[in-house]
């Protein structure tokens, strides 16, 4: 069975460790990145099938990332995830084509039941 | 073109016709499933409060019945609930009312543009399949010549 690489950006340390320690667990590989300019580094670098993605971050946000990533890696689902939710920036999030907008906090079951029904979508 | 307000719809209707789009307008639900049935529609803009179902379902069915249909999601009062739905259900934008004309119309030929390029990709995978199956059948022909 194919193993699923996830990527997780996010500038609290809390939210990356908590969720590489749930990834690994369900057998994922996974990377982390604590801003958009590293998520893109390591986009260039490895295979991806899924990017999960906080929106307020420093240098540069998850809105952002996903409008470079747009525009390189079209293929790649983003997931976006926010503690600072809002009309626009869900509006802004849809106009990026984005699977999916999550609130924080979140109950981590149901966010890794959207995060592998999206990558099994992308495998059609 | 989907709106309960009269008024909407007319002033719509009029204003893409006259920028060279050809417009249905519907008022309810089922008149807006009943169109999309009977018609390939580039773009659908759907107002969220419809009579009958709400416009978020009319999204779904048209984005699970007619993915290669554009829609985009107008609302007078969005809450996050109503913009997270949108998303998840495949909408293509989600405008607040009251609208800049000049930019609904831009989203308006965006659509369009996408809706032409799944046409576009739709027509070359249906080419590429049935040049596969007429090389299958060459290939099975030769075998049976030579074999």
């Amino acid at each position: 069975m194919k193993t699923h690489s996830i990527l997780v950006v996010d500038d609290e340390l809390l939210i990356r460790d908590l969720l590489y320690d749930f990834f690994r667990g369900q057998g994922w590989e996974i990377a982390v990145a604590e801003n958009g300019e590293k998520a893109l580094e390591i986009l260039s670098s490895r295979q991806i099938d899924l990017v999960l993605s906080d929106i307020k971050m420093p240098q540069m946000d998850g809105l952002a990332l996903t409008t470079e990533m747009r525009e390189s890696y079209p293929d790649i689902p983003v997931v976006l995830m926010t503690g600072y939710p809002s009309v626009d920036s869900a509006v802004t999030a849809l106009r990026c084509q984005v699977v999916d907008y999550i609130t924080k906090p979140f109950n981590i079951n149901k966010l890794y039941k959207v995060i592998e029904s999206k990558v099994k979508e992308k495998e059609g | 073109m989907a709106d309960r307000e009269p008024e909407v719809r007319r002033k719509l209707a009029d204003f893409f016709e006259m920028i060279g789009y050809q417009v249905d307008a519907a008022e309810n639900s089922q008149d807006v499933l009943s169109k999309a049935a009977a018609h390939d529609y580039a773009v659908a803009l759907v107002d969220c409060r419809l009579s009958g179902d709400s416009g978020l379902e009319v999204l779904a069915e048209l984005s699970a019945s007619y993915p290669e249909t554009s829609v985009i999601m107008l609302s007078s009062e969005p809450t996050l609930e109503i913009v997270i739905a949108a998303l998840r259900k495949g909408a293509f934008d989600f405008v607040v009312k009251p609208f800049d004309l000049t930019e609904l119309t831009e989203i308006v030929h965006k659509a369009a543009d996408q809706h032409e390029l799944l046409k576009m990709y739709q027509a070359m995978s249906a080419q590429g399949r049935q040049d596969r199956d007429a090389g299958s059948r060459r290939g099975a022909c030769l075998t049976k010549t030579t074999g």
